[in-house]
């Protein structure tokens, strides 16, 4: 190899280079350190959840920079789709950097509260109920544990009954009352595969158990025991429940792609006037308001068959956040009753937690929200009897129901045989939390 | 015999195209179906199955361009991309002729090294990436966001370049050096306009790949405002219904800017994937 002849050897560069680089680096650090700061403005994180409604979204994120302003408090608003907020929680958990507060479905509360995350917000939630008139049982038992509550209440969920009233009038049906009413009226109305009587959710998705909930808890079943630590689907009830399953699947009043579906693919199939009945929240109602009025209009909301299935939404503050006080104080004047009734009346579609919100001319006035009350007195929340608890969240998301009916409908096995490995895997579940 | 060779010939011709035809088919017709989608309303999504649009609807195109917020979000994915393409480039050009051309101890390993942290995947390490920004104040910054796509941008681009420069001859450099040329002249005015075609290639799959990024974007970017396109279309999905119009209009909007990329410098492309900037 021939010997390099430069003005500059690679030695020196590289010293050079490497001295401007440190230089470059460090000297900005420097700077900063040395120069007088500006005092700080106390700062809150606040996670949100979309709704299907971006005004709603909006409404919320102004009503919160307006207490911020008023407060002399800088607050940052972020909104996120459910599994989006997942991650960025565990990121921020882990970097000791969560948000100061967080909207969390209920498992997801008990599952931080749980962990050790989240702060006792009684107090706070106390203070609220008297203004509101007090909570709803249900609505407070989502959000307890050991009786102190950890999540100051937003809103509940119903899962009612959709029916096509369009449908069903001129065939001289009424909403049914009875599973063998949903059966007869979905085989005398439907018309496979243009219209299929029941949209049942049976994939591999969150709406499942909550389709399936109503049905078992009428014949007297119950996933887990009442103090939350045994499972119950060895029982006579969950063999029961799914032979009635299978009972609707060979009459073909399922889909039979309802077990390719998402957690929007019974939402789909009413969109797409396909199904007569669906269970599902509001969210189908309020985007056939908004996109498709006509199915709107045709459309019915009613108690579920049996018992409605509800779910929660609350504010959680994370004990990690250096600005409790702050937090709690936040919630006491940002979540107040009166302003959950005026964000579900932009069109929100949800219960409201507080007694006294129902006296309201908007509850009142009766048509679609009319039973909402009567959906959270009778409700009942996934793990009744037991407590809300982390373990219910994983029997959610380990799919312990879509996989009992997959067992039975698609791989064949008996109901008894079904229910036992559905009992299976979620006691090994409740094991892990013992 | 003619005949039959010319028979033969004309045969092969077919099948090519209709092969051809095939996979331009399966390629370009999940565009046509997301362009079509973007120009019917939800409730003709929902009712109607058909080729072409019963109704055309232009709402979605105006929800996207204005209230939605797609182009903050489309800016911003490409002031990332940019940004991610020029340091990968910085970085992975003189790294790839280090590690092909220079002889110092724990050449092979940092070679090695290269292709493991590319393989690491993202789930692993966004936890200890967020925790590195939230110390230096980095969330919600674009610059710390492009800053983390560095970590499979520079391990590729440097493996490609790797690859590259090994097939240019080393001769040619060395009779610059010895018509007195320095090493560094020798590669700025002879190497890299030789490894212009992988440098492009790099340049593009880079851009690309930043572009494409999801999982960083939505847990180091919380801020509407901040976000990328990727992380911008999941924000637009509430709960359990699917706006698939304003979605597949996003989507479209999204596309235009790598395939015009890809479009305007696919003669390059080429001739870096096919004279050996793909070779490991």
């Amino acid at each position: 190899m021939s010997k390099e002849t430069s003005r500059i050897s690679r030695r020196e560069f590289l010293k050079i280079a490497g001295t401007a680089a440190t230089v470059s680096v460090v000297s900005p650090g420097l700077l900063s350190a040395c120069a007088p700061k500006a005092e700080e403005k106390k700062k809150l994180t606040v996670f949100g959840l979309t709704t299907w409604s971006g005004v709603v979204d909006d409404m919320l994120g102004a009503m919160l920079t307006a207490w911020g302003q008023g407060a002399g408090v800088e607050v940052e608003w972020s909104v996120f789709q459910w599994v989006q907020l997942e991650q960025e929680l565990a990121a921020g958990l882990q970097a000791k950097a969560p948000p100061d507060i967080a909207l969390l479905m209920e498992n997801n509360l008990h599952y931080y509260r749980a962990a050790g995350n989240l702060l006792e917000v009684t107090d706070v939630v106390d203070d609220l109920s008297a203004e509101g008139g007090g909570l709803m049982e249900a609505a407070r038992a989502i959000l307890e544990h050991d009786n102190k509550v950890w999540g100051v209440p937003f809103w509940n969920n119903p899962w009612p009954l959709y029916a096509r009233k369009d449908i069903l009038e001129p065939a001289g049906l009424s909403v049914p009352t009875t599973w063998d009413e949903l059966l007869s009226a979905s085989l005398a109305v439907q018309n496979p595969p243009d219209l299929y009587g029941y949209g049942m959710s049976l994939g591999a998705n969150d709406d499942t158990p909550y389709n399936f909930a109503p049905l078992f808890w009428s014949l007297g079943g119950a996933f887990l025991s009442e103090d939350g630590k045994t499972s119950m689907l060895d029982s006579q009830a969950t063999v029961d429940a799914l032979s009635l399953v299978k009972k609707w699947w060979d009459a073909e009043i399922v889909p039979p792609g309802t077990f390719g579906w998402d957690a929007g693919g019974n939402n789909k199939i009413y969109l797409s006037g396909q199904a007569v009945f669906i269970s599902n929240p509001p969210s189908v109602y309020a985007s056939a308001r908004a996109n498709d009025p006509e199915l709107a209009d045709n459309t019915l909301l009613a108690p579920m068959i049996g018992e409605t299935a509800v779910d929660g939404w609350s504010w959680a503050v994370f004990k990690d956040s250096p600005n409790v006080d702050l937090a709690k104080r936040c919630l006491r004047e940002w979540m107040r009753p009166a302003a959950i009734e005026t964000l579900i009346e932009q069109g929100a579609y949800r219960c409201p937690p507080y007694k006294g919100l129902y006296e309201e001319e908007y509850w009142k006035a009766g048509g679609v929200v009319g039973q909402f009350r009567e959906y959270l007195e009778n409700g009942r929340y996934l793990a009744y009897p037991a407590p809300p608890s982390p373990a219910a969240g994983e029997m959610i998301k380990a799919m312990v129901v879509p996989n009992m009916v997959s067992a039975l409908l698609v791989e064949g096995k008996t109901a008894k045989e079904a229910a036992a490995a559905g009992h299976a895997q979620l006691q090994a579940i409740l094991d892990k939390y013992k | 015999m003619f005949q039959s060779q010319r028979s033969r010939r004309i045969l092969t011709q077919i099948l090519s195209y209709v092969a051809l035809c095939t996979f331009v088919f399966f390629a370009l017709a999940p565009f046509y179906w997301m362009i079509i989608t973007s120009f019917r309303s939800q409730r003709e999504l929902y009712r109607v199955v058909s080729l072409w649009p019963k109704e055309f609807y232009f709402g979605h195109w105006v929800e996207a361009l204005t209230s939605a917020g797609v182009p903050i979000w489309l800016k911003n994915s490409f002031i990332v991309a940019i940004a991610t393409m020029l340091l990968s480039i910085a970085v992975g050009v003189p790294g790839g002729y280090a590690i092909s051309r220079l002889q110092f101890r724990g050449r092979k390993l940092l070679g090695l090294s290269l292709i493991f942290v590319y393989l690491v995947p993202s789930y692993l390490l966004f936890i200890p990436y967020f925790a590195i920004l939230v110390k230096l104040d980095l969330t919600n910054n674009l610059l710390g966001l492009a800053i983390t796509h560095l970590s499979f941008t520079v391990p590729f681009c440097t493996w490609l370049l790797v690859g590259y420069f090994k097939t240019i001859p080393r001769e040619l450099e060395e009779a610059a050096l010895v018509d007195g040329c320095s090493r560094l002249m020798a590669v700025l005015r002879i190497t890299l306009p030789l490894a212009a075609p992988a440098i492009v290639v790099t340049a593009l799959f880079s851009f690309t790949l930043s572009w494409n990024e999801f999982l960083y974007s939505i847990v180091f970017l919380t801020n509407r405002d901040r976000l990328t396109i990727t992380a911008g279309l999941v924000r637009l999905m509430t709960e359990d219904e699917f706006p698939w119009g304003l979605l597949m209009t996003a989507s479209v909007l999204s596309a235009i800017v790598p395939v015009w990329l890809y479009f305007i410098s696919q003669r390059w492309v080429i001739r870096g994937l096919v004279v050996g900037a793909v070779k490991g």
